[in-house]
């Protein structure tokens, strides 16, 4: 393992040529051309003075483990044609400014270790980048934007809170094991495509929520396919944009939503004869910008959820399936386009009513607590009555002449009339009885 | 060294989440830095309204 900088601006980044490298930055030129475990960097001293300069690719693939370019004072750009690719096995940094990536080939991220980041600055990927490394991991430091097809064949890929933007498709391929991990990341795919996004290989490709809540935002403004491939999306697949989005395959997600419902009517339709299971549905439309659930053909889906209530409104339903367990209200403003079951076209109801200091329940479990309430009440009240009832007379006597409101704090406090006899008794020895009406309300207060 | 600045914008195509990573002793105003931010949520906004197209 090596590091290799980059010396007199323009050159060659081919498989023989060793004049633009040197061991050190802005030494000697003439050090071998980097391997996949050597280190790369562009700086500063990359450049003849702060003249641009360009980095051309040639020969595939380029290697190297870290590719850091940072430093530079003149605007390098990383040139290369399609079919040449950079492979990258460790971490990636470009630099936010005097930096750009023309080369439109693959970038391939092969670590086999965890730990690696990838730092784009706001730059983005001219071509391709698949990730390809068993038990690799890669987590984004920025914002990453691939104009190329990006691709998860084998390792982990941590959006780590950031977006990744997959411009022309994001796809699963066959490998070992694969796994995106959203740490409140999003993934968008943006293209309108039938592969928009693409589980074509789903053996071994799990998903992890991580920490918040992770999206799969599909934005194309014309037609999209999320092809899920039947796996389980630890995530929010969201409808953002105003092409149709298709789903499918029986898969499984966190949540559905649907942020063009600011802007316009969309839709979403599923693929006839699936089953997709929600742990919760929040994908409504607006006035005038009603939510379109479908199937693709002229049958049935099935949408699932386990429990709890669906509070959608303004959608426009048809040949769709509601079950699983859960209450599916569609809203009082959907619409019912035939060859539904399971959804019910109103409102749901109330989900909170404040009464009597309960929250969260309906109206008959809140009438059901009132009356328990009231019998526990009353019987708290006769059993303080039969404690007094026990106690010396002169004691008794004070007490029952306390303010009604007093016996009424006490009730309510639960009081537990053992407690009460004792502290009446401890009490009666220190002061020798000689109580008023505060010191009754000061015992039972202490309750 | 490298201090990070993340922040995030919400817009009708869902959450554009990113990062600056400035030196330690950077000089940039906070209304720069603003603007920074915002000129990356307009670049990703470019992108995914003028995505390449693809065969269907």
């Amino acid at each position: 393992m090596a590091d290799r900088y980059w010396i007199l601006g323009t050159g060659s980044w081919s498989s023989t040529n060793t004049v633009n490298w040197s061991a050190t930055s802005g030494g000697a030129g003439g050090a071998s051309v980097p391997t996949a475990a050597d280190d790369v960097y562009f700086d500063a001293n990359s450049n003849v003075l702060a003249t641009a300069f360009t980095v051309t690719m040639v020969d595939t693939p380029r290697v190297c483990k870290d590719f850091t370019a940072s430093g530079l004072d003149g605007t390098m750009t990383l040139a290369g044609i399609s079919s040449i690719g950079l492979t990258v096995s460790g971490s990636l940094t470009f630099q936010a400014t005097n930096f750009s990536a023309t080369y439109t080939g693959t970038t391939t991220f092969n670590a086999t270790t965890t730990g690696k980041t990838i730092t784009t600055n706001g730059v983005a990927f001219g071509g391709a980048v698949t990730f390809n490394g068993v038990g690799g991991s890669w987590a984004l430091q920025t914002a990453v934007t691939v104009s190329g097809a990006t691709t998860l064949t084998n390792g982990t890929l941590d959006l780590n809170g950031k977006t990744l933007t997959a411009a022309t498709r994001f796809a699963t391929a066959t490998g070992a094991l694969k796994n995106l991990t959203f740490n409140g990341g999003t993934l968008v795919s943006s293209i309108s495509s039938v592969t928009a996004f693409n589980n074509a290989a789903p053996t071994n490709f799990t998903t992890t929520a991580g920490t918040g809540t992770g999206t799969i935002s599909m934005t194309s403004a014309s037609a999209k396919t999320f092809v899920g491939g039947g796996s389980t999306f630890n995530c929010t697949i969201n409808q953002g944009g105003a092409g149709n989005l298709t789903i499918t395959g029986s898969n499984t997600f966190s949540n559905i939503t649907n942020t063009r419902k600011s802007t316009s009517a969309a839709s979403i339709l599923f693929t006839a004869g699936t089953t997709n299971t929600f742990a919760d549905w929040n994908a409504s439309g607006e006035s005038t910008r009603l939510l379109t659930i479908g199937s693709v053909t002229a049958a049935s889906h099935t949408l699932s959820k386990a429990s709890g209530t669906v509070s959608s409104d303004f959608l426009s339903i048809s040949r769709s399936t509601a079950t699983g367990g859960a209450g599916w209200y569609a809203g009082a403003n959907s619409t019912n386009g035939g060859n539904n079951s399971g959804w019910i076209f109103t409102a749901p109801p109330a989900p909170e009513i404040l009464l009597g200091g309960h929250f969260g329940f309906d109206e008959k479990k809140r009438d059901a607590q009132w009356a328990k309430d009231q019998k526990l009440e009353a019987q708290r009240k006769l059993k303080l009555q039969e404690a007094l009832f026990g106690l010396p007379p002169e004691i008794r006597e004070q007490i029952t002449t306390a303010p009604t409101q007093t016996i009424e704090v006490a009730v309510r406090n639960q009081i537990d009339y053992d407690l009460l006899m004792q502290k009446v008794k401890d009490l009666e020895v220190r002061v020798k009885l000689k109580r008023d009406e505060e010191d009754i309300a000061m015992i039972l207060e202490m309750m | 060294m490298t201090m990070k600045i993340d922040f995030s914008f919400s817009s009708q195509y869902g959450t554009f989440s990113d990062a600056l990573h400035l030196p330690d002793d950077h000089a940039f105003t906070d209304a720069e830095i603003e603007v920074m931010k915002q000129q990356r949520f307009d670049n990703w906004i470019a992108v995914i309204t003028a995505p390449p197209t693809e065969e269907v």
